[in-house]
């Protein structure tokens, strides 16, 4: 397995998407949805950088496609399902370890979110 | 309201058709599932119809990205595999009739003949411009087909290739800036002047030596990734390698210039057959990588 520094830091929407599927499989509109509440509706993803995304996910093989199948809380439509891989869980695990020592950078250095707010 | 949404989702699978072929196939069917779902979902709230817009043209700029992505990264190149080949083809008939016809021109042309201009500068435009783009074509296309192998040294071929190429065209500039100036004042009788003459050689010569080396460079790297690699006939690797060690020494043994020549034609002729005949998926790397 590569170890963590030779794993590229992600770009946000991989990061997202890796993310949204961590837990489960998901369809394509399953993920747009859980990116919206992962990142508290602060990320909102089209389907064209979505897609984007995925391919080259699915290239590099980070995620992989599913069966197909119905989404029991939607329709009755067989929707494509993605899920992640081994190589997409490393990749993921590698990004969250360096979020986890940038902020615990800013904490040596006493940076908290609001350091550099005004507030009146 | 349903004729409504399906002249949009039909419009939307419109759109779609528009990603290029492999995304299409990979991911259409799920981009447009996603996409009746984000109506159905936003259909009932204010606003849908910016949504439905935004979606379009956050479609359409994915559209433009994939594309943009594709000629960026070479990909187009290998969906005109048949195209390439065609071009190898006729660039290496090409490159073979500008080392032969152009040569003979200098050897028994005569510029005092009513055609002996017009000759000359056929000459120089085939030993010139045509030289030096047939000869990168192949090259370039040969990288495209067997690069992935040696990266490095396929990059470095080509650059060699290219600084060849260069150099071809630059001695051309100069035979006909000289020609030119030759007939412009024949008053000047410069072909009887020894220092013009003296200037005239050497500096061709030079140029001409410098080419062979950059040719010669190109040569022997393509034979050494066509060897190693075995994406190339031992036969026609082990010939590259012969005729760039021969155009090594055009330099030092002006007399080796026409078997360097004509190695060189039997080599790009070779290598272009083979690039309009064989296509990727059978050459001999590939077929052990499948069975493997």
């Amino acid at each position: 397995m590569a170890s963590e520094n030779q794993i590229p830091p992600l770009t946000p929407a991989v990061f997202h998407i890796l993310l949204a599927l961590s837990t489960e499989e998901r369809h394509g509109y399953g993920i747009m949805k859980q990116v919206e509440k992962d990142s508290q509706g602060k990320v909102s993803m089209g389907a064209g950088t979505l897609y984007g995304s995925l391919k080259r996910m699915l290239d590099s093989g980070l995620v992989k496609e599913s069966d197909k199948r119905v989404d029991p809380e939607m329709d009755d439509e067989r929707r494509i399902y993605y899920q992640i891989t081994g190589a997409g869980a490393t990749a993921l695990a590698a990004e969250l370890a360096r979020y986890q020592r940038i902020v615990t950078i800013a904490q040596q250095r006493k940076l908290y979110p609001k350091t550099f707010a005004y507030d009146v | 309201m349903m004729y409504e949404q399906e002249i949009v989702q039909t419009l939307y699978k419109k759109l779609l058709a528009l990603y290029p072929k492999n995304f299409k196939e990979q991911l259409g069917e799920s981009m447009e599932q996603t996409f009746n779902d984000l109506y159905q979902e936003r259909q009932s709230k204010e606003r849908w119809p910016g949504f439905v817009l935004w979606l379009f043209v956050e479609t359409a700029v994915g559209i433009v990205r994939e594309h943009v992505r594709i000629i960026t990264e070479g990909a187009m190149m290998k969906n005109t595999t048949t195209n390439l080949g065609y071009i190898a083809l006729i660039s290496s008939t090409l490159f073979a009739v500008a080392f032969i016809v152009a040569p003979m021109i200098y050897l028994v042309g005569n510029l005092r003949d009513a055609m002996g201009p017009f000759a000359y500068n056929l000459a120089d435009f085939l030993y010139g411009p045509v030289w030096a783009a047939s000869l990168i074509n192949v090259v370039f296309i040969l990288r495209e087909r067997i690069g992935e192998r040696a990266p490095r040294r396929m990059s470095l071929a080509l650059s060699a290739t290219v600084l060849a190429a260069g150099t071809m065209i630059l001695i051309a500039c100069v035979r006909s800036a000289n020609r030119q100036y030759h007939i412009l004042h024949p008053e000047l009788h410069l072909e009887n002047s020894i220092t013009v003459l003296a200037v005239w050689g050497t500096l061709i010569s030079g140029l001409t030596g410098a080419a062979w080396h950059f040719l010669e460079w190109a040569l022997i790297l393509i034979g050494s990734v066509g060897w190693t690699s075995h994406q190339l006939p031992r036969l026609l690797s082990a010939l590259y390698l012969i005729a760039g060690l021969t155009s090594l020494f055009v330099y030092l043994l002006p007399n080796t210039e026409g078997l360097a020549a004509l190695l060189g034609v039997i080599v790009i002729i070779w290598q272009g057959i083979l690039l309009w005949k064989v296509k990727p998926e059978e050459t001999p790397a590939n077929q052990a990588d499948q069975s493997g």
